[in-house]
């Protein structure tokens, strides 16, 4: 901590003062409320789904492919796109769907079904992973058209497997 | 003045992502875990939006789509501060991404569509920032 802590602006501190001290009760209601979307399907497909417009927007910056273009090569109308990045009720997130796209954009898609103590990562690195994994992971990489980011999807069952396993690849 | 992180229940630290999203708190009170709290009641469409910005936000080290991030356009801010969006409803959670200590999406205040100035809460946001960067010990 610096020795002289600066004073708050009088506007910052007026907010703090109108706002109730952190108590037990509101931690506990806000756990509960997060417990109960941990248990939401459609919370859950809907964080997924947001998720991999994301992932897509990701391609469309890395390949530098915009919307016509996209739209072009799906033969579909720009405005399908729109509505698809926008995540429209009207758009099916068929897992056809996901392929297509991903496809489109010269990437592939992969779905796990995990644990739920269990995380998924996956590895990305400039230089290619070239060591054979017989740790029963199943290592799979891919070559994207570049040629220079490989793919590994690693499913661990704890944090420590995947401090370990992620040293490892990092010094193979 | 003690000053704190804490995590928000529903949104982890998974692993792969890029960020930890905290709640910034000063004195034990923090405006942005109150907000979310209220939400949790009283606005559940909204408050599982923001969740769900969050929650994307904290995966790569930018978020790409302004339905659930947006900065903002202030040239004051700098071009550091964001706001985390109910998509198609009224939630905003003001935040900053820090990497003091490790990588982090610290979420200070918040602002209502239709109620209040949005500029304001960015101007909020801000004076957040400079306190937090400027006093908060690793």
């Amino acid at each position: 901590m610096k020795n002289k802590q600066e004073s708050l602006p009088a506007d910052i501190a007026e907010l703090l003062a109108a706002t109730p001290k952190i108590s037990e009760k509101s931690l506990s209601q806000l756990k509960a409320a997060a417990e109960e979307l941990e248990n939401d399907p459609a919370f859950q497909a809907d964080c997924i789904k947001g998720l991999f417009v994301e992932n897509i927007l990701h391609a469309m910056e890395d390949g530098g492919v915009n919307k016509n273009q996209l739209a072009k090569r799906l033969k579909k109308t720009r405005q399908y796109i729109n509505n698809l990045l926008n995540e429209d009720k009207r758009v099916n997130f068929s897992i056809e769907t996901l392929v297509k796209l991903t496809m489109a954009l010269d990437r592939r898609i992969e779905l796990h079904v995990l644990g739920k103590s269990e995380a998924a990562h996956v590895l990305r690195c400039k230089a290619p992973i070239h060591k054979t994994d017989t740790s029963g992971f199943g290592e799979q990489t891919t070559t994207n058209p570049r040629d220079v980011v490989h793919f590994a999807p690693l499913v661990f069952s704890s944090n420590h497997q995947i401090d370990n396993e992620y040293e490892n690849r990092l010094s193979a | 003045m003690k000053i704190e992180l804490h995590e928000i229940p529903g949104v982890p630290d998974l692993v792969g992502n890029f960020w930890k999203v905290r709640v910034l708190a000063i004195d034990e009170k923090s405006p942005a875990q109150e907000i979310l709290k209220e939400w949790s009641k009283k606005q559940k469409n909204d408050y599982k939006k923001i969740l769900k910005a969050l929650r994307i936000a904290a995966t790569d080290k930018d978020c790409l789509n302004p339905n659930h991030v947006k900065r903002s356009t202030n040239p004051k801010h700098g071009g550091k501060i964001f706001e985390a969006r109910a998509h198609r409803g009224h939630a905003r959670l003001m935040f900053f991404y820090s990497l003091k200590n490790k990588s982090l999406i610290v979420c200070t205040n918040h602002y209502w569509k239709g109620k209040g100035f949005q500029d304001h809460a960015f101007d909020a946001c801000a004076k957040f920032q400079q306190f937090f960067e400027n006093n908060y010990a690793l």
